[in-house]
């Protein structure tokens, strides 16, 4: 059976946030794109999010993630952008030769796309909360029961339960209860050699007692989530209590009856793609966790193979959004689409801008700045 | 079957577009899901979170929604290991449990 | 410094092997890998678990007899579940011409006492359902199998362990230590190791391994060998499927997915642990798996890898002594059909260890072969 080939100039993977900035500031400087996703429609995470803007007095807007994405969306498509949704990236080899297959088998897809230039923007993922029945159905991580409900309009369940602390749990119990789910509480797992996400106390959580309501939703630091329950689906959780310094107390366990649990223990970029190109990968934790090679302009030590977006170290869509256009004009100039002197500006200016949206921006990682001085220090002494 | 999942108001976003009708089956049985809907999002509207059972005999279905744990896959039109979380629903689809053998001499 | 007999370099399927029947038979064992094994690179986790007495030439043939026996009873003796299954083995043709060629191989395997025969037609498509129209006849062994080689290799390391042996990851030899021409020990990254015997069973490493021992091997090369796994899908094939002129290799393991292997070619580079696929290879490979076995035909594969396996210029291992180095033996250059010997060889070796004489059954794979001439620098005339 002949394979179906197609050219570009660049090849991005990866139609979210930073992916399609890339693609359609790469696409304005005159280069061929091909943007390629496993969703079926474009915008990644950036899809699922639901944020309040605080604005003058008591001014709030909600910025709806489905609507900022269409319209990254459609400005690549102005652009001239080509976005193969629905397509698997199976395998890179040098060159490029980005070999594709279909997510649902009765779709057509390229088989393999030809360019000079890759972008490989794959984003990040949820760490999995592995707690005694943590595989039955009724168990979403974070980002699963956000699309649920901001995207499809669906509830996880009747009464719910938010497992993991952070900045994160406490939106999507909010967004939980906008979907008229009752969540009995938020509430740590209990410590284990395989759990993230633990409760780690410090010297102002053993001061709490009891629970601290967060928007009529109980956060517990006293008691954590030992194992989920149930048959066939989530039909309860175990908890237990716990003293000051996070150990379990014996004797207090209880039952909890709920439907659902959504699992929330952080973030990791992946790279199991950019890995199999060869591109190097290293281990900064105070980036999430694996991470490749790239240099200040989003260059990887592989000539032709650049990065944006949460694979980088995990951010916000504000601050992916600016990587991918910093990586897009990177590419293009490394194609020679754009000429030199005004590739420099525009990605200096994108950079500075870049700074400034990282100090003000809700980061999801609060030493992200000591990780990306880590980074630059082994871009600067990387083998050449 | 009544969509007992569907948020009919969200006190952010609205109230829910009624959405075009599609037909599908699941392991033989008539669903109607939404226009737009995914395999997943179709099935758990109406209550049917339970998409396959793993070699070990336990139940499982969608987790993670963005197509990297695997743990929702389902068999379409005679196609094994497809992804629900990230495969609309089309009209006349076949979309079946996916159940797995363990140990081939176990059996 | 505990005394140790012999240090073992290489924890692979070989290695671990021949660790632990030392160490069963009392012997002070040292194992030690570069890394931890088995590794990714290695022959050993790209091995396709093939366990079979058929197709076996020469010396190959009786010491495969004799390991195909120990494999039934190695899961009680190793303590794991290393997944080996006796489901047999067909390898087919689909080449009229063939058929002489095939039906001379089957009667002289069986004349050294293998259990194959021949079968062609309704009989084998009934005997392994499934087949390709094509399939019109192949040599079937009820007593061939497979296993799973990272378990099998990890069950012979660790059981080396519980019998005594010492084992050493991120461990590298350095050099060797030596009393004239005698052996005495083994520089390493870690400690010396004194020893009155060294083993080398390095896979493709090997040469690299005996370059520093001042040892060169010529007719050893890396190869580098690709293969395919698919996702799980219900059971319907217990033989493992050999393709005579299409190099291919396809069994079902007891999870369920099916692995592809025969050879096929991947790239990489030794020293950086470093593997490549080949599309092209992979392409080919899954055509030539559905031509043989239609039923695979859109089942997905879930995994693909390459690693690096030694090649002996003629076929065979290499299993000798080294006549310049006494006290120094290499087990290396399986040439990609070492796992099944795995068993019988780590007992024979232990077997030439304790008594000081290398058993006859292991004479075939004697350095020496390679000598042109005569005289005892057998280095110098290595063609």
């Amino acid at each position: 059976m002949p394979m179906r080939v197609e050219h570009a100039d660049l090849v991005v993977v990866g139609a979210g946030p930073a992916g399609l900035s890339a693609a359609t500031e790469a696409a304005r400087a005159g280069v061929r794109v091909i943007v390629v996703d496993e969703s079926p429609v474009p915008g990644g995470c950036l899809r699922f999010e639901l944020q309040e803007l605080f604005g003058p007095g008591d001014h709030v807007e909600w910025q709806v993630g489905v609507e900022e994405a269409h319209h990254l969306a459609c400005a690549a498509e102005a652009a001239g952008v080509c976005v193969i949704p629905g397509a698997s990236v199976w395998g890179i080899f040098p060159g490029w030769e980005v070999y594709v297959t279909p997510v649902d088998p009765a779709s057509a897809v390229p088989d393999v796309i030809r360019a000079p230039a890759l972008i490989v923007a794959t984003g990040a993922a949820q760490n999995p909360m592995v707690l005694p029945g943590w595989t039955l159905p009724g168990v979403l991580n974070a980002g699963a029961a956000q699309f649920l409900l901001n995207v499809y309009r669906i509830r996880p369940g009747t009464r719910a339960v938010v497992v993991g602390i952070d900045p994160l749990a406490l939106v999507v119990a909010r967004q939980l209860t906008f979907g008229g789910v009752e969540v009995k509480a938020i509430l740590p797992p209990v410590p284990g050699p395989y759990v993230i996400g633990s409760f780690q106390p410090d010297a102002v959580t053993r001061s709490l007692d009891g629970s601290l309501p967060v928007w009529g939703i109980p956060l517990l630091l006293r008691r954590a989530v030992m194992s989920i329950e149930g048959r066939d689906r989530v039909e309860g959780v175990r908890v237990v209590d716990l003293d000051a310094d996070g150990h379990i107390i014996p004797g207090g366990e209880e039952t909890w009856e709920v439907d659902a649990a959504v699992t929330v223990a952080g973030l990791f970029p992946l790279v199991n793609l950019i890995l199999s190109v060869g591109c190097p990968v290293v281990h900064i934790p105070e980036l999430g966790g694996h991470v490749p090679l790239y240099g200040p302009d989003l260059e990887t030590p592989l000539s032709g193979l650049f990065v944006a977006g949460s694979l980088t170290g995990v951010v916000g869509s504000p601050i992916a959004a600016a990587q991918g256009r910093l990586a897009g004009i990177t590419a293009a100039r490394h194609l020679g689409k754009l000429q030199a002197g005004r590739a420099a500006q525009e990605q200096e200016r994108i950079r500075a801008s870049l700074s400034e949206a990282r100090a003000r921006a809700f980061e999801f990682l609060p030493d992200a700045d000591r990780g990306m001085a880590r980074l630059a220090g082994l871009w600067d002494r990387r083998a050449t | 079957m009544a969509e007992q999942h569907r948020v009919a108001y969200h006190p952010v976003l609205g109230a829910t577009p009624d959405g075009q009708p599609i037909s599908f089956t699941f392991d033989g049985r008539d669903i109607h899901g939404r226009k737009g809907d995914t395999i997943a999002s179709a099935l758990w509207a109406l209550g049917l979170t339970v998409l396959g059972q793993g070699a070990g005999g336990d139940p499982r279905g969608l987790y993670c929604g963005i197509g990297h744990c695997f743990s929702c896959r389902v068999t379409v039109d005679g196609v094994r290991g497809v992804r629900a979380c990230l495969v609309l629903i089309r009209p006349g689809m076949r979309v079946e449990r996916c159940v797995e053998d363990g140990d081939a001499n176990a059996r | 410094m505990r005394s140790t007999d012999v240090a073992v370099v290489g924890a692979g399927i070989i290695g671990a092997s021949i660790a632990y029947y030392l160490a069963r038979a009392g012997v002070s064992v040292v194992l030690i890998d570069r890394v931890r094994a088995p590794a990714g690179a290695t022959a050993s986790a790209t091995s396709a678990g093939g366990v079979r007495q058929q197709g076996r030439v020469g010396a190959e043939l009786p010491l495969s007899i004799e390991s195909i026996r120990m494999w039934d009873s190695l899961a009680d003796e190793l303590e794991m579940d290393i997944r080996y299954r006796r489901g047999g083995m067909a390898v087919c043709t689909s080449d009229p011409a063939s058929l002489a060629g095939l039906r001379a191989r089957v009667a002289r395997e069986r004349s050294a006492g293998v259990d194959v025969r021949f079968v062609e037609g309704e009989e084998l498509h009934r005997l392994v359902r499934g087949l390709s129209s094509r399939i019109v006849a192949a040599s079937y062994c009820p007593t061939d199998g497979h296993a799973d080689p990272m378990r099998a290799t990890r069950a012979f390391s660790l059981a080396a362990e519980r019998r005594g042996a010492r084992v050493l990851w991120g461990c590298e030899l350095r050099g060797l230590r030596r009393d004239g021409a005698r052996v005495i020990g083994i520089e390493t990254s870690q400690e010396p190791i004194p020893c009155s015997t060294v083993i080398v069973a390095a896979g493709a490493w090997t040469p690299a391994v005996a370059e520093h021992c001042g040892v060169p091997l010529p007719m050893v090369r890396p190869g580098f060998i690709q293969m395919m796994a698919t996702a799980r899908y219900p059971h319907i094939l217990d033989a493992v499927l050999g393709w005579i002129g299409h190099g291919i290799s396809l069994k079902q393991v007891s999870t369920g997915g099916f692995v592809i292997g025969g050879g096929w070619p991947g790239r990489g580079a030794l020293d950086r642990y470093e593997t490549r696929l080949l599309p092209g290879s992979m392409a080919k490979s899954a055509a030539t798996t559905v031509a043989l076995f239609p039923a695979l035909a859109g089942v997905p594969i879930v995994r693909a890898w390459v690693g690096a396996e030694s090649f002996c210029r003629d076929d065979f291992p290499i299993i000798s002594d080294i006549p310049s180095h006494p006290g120094l033996i290499v087990a290396a250059g399986f040439s990609g059909h070492g796992f099944a010997l795995a068993p019988g060889l780590g007992w024979r070796m232990a077997e030439w260890v304790t008594t000081g004489r290398r058993p006859e059954i292991l004479g075939g794979f004697d350095i020496r072969r390679f000598q042109t001439g005569g005289g005892d620098s057998w280095q110098n005339s290595i063609a």
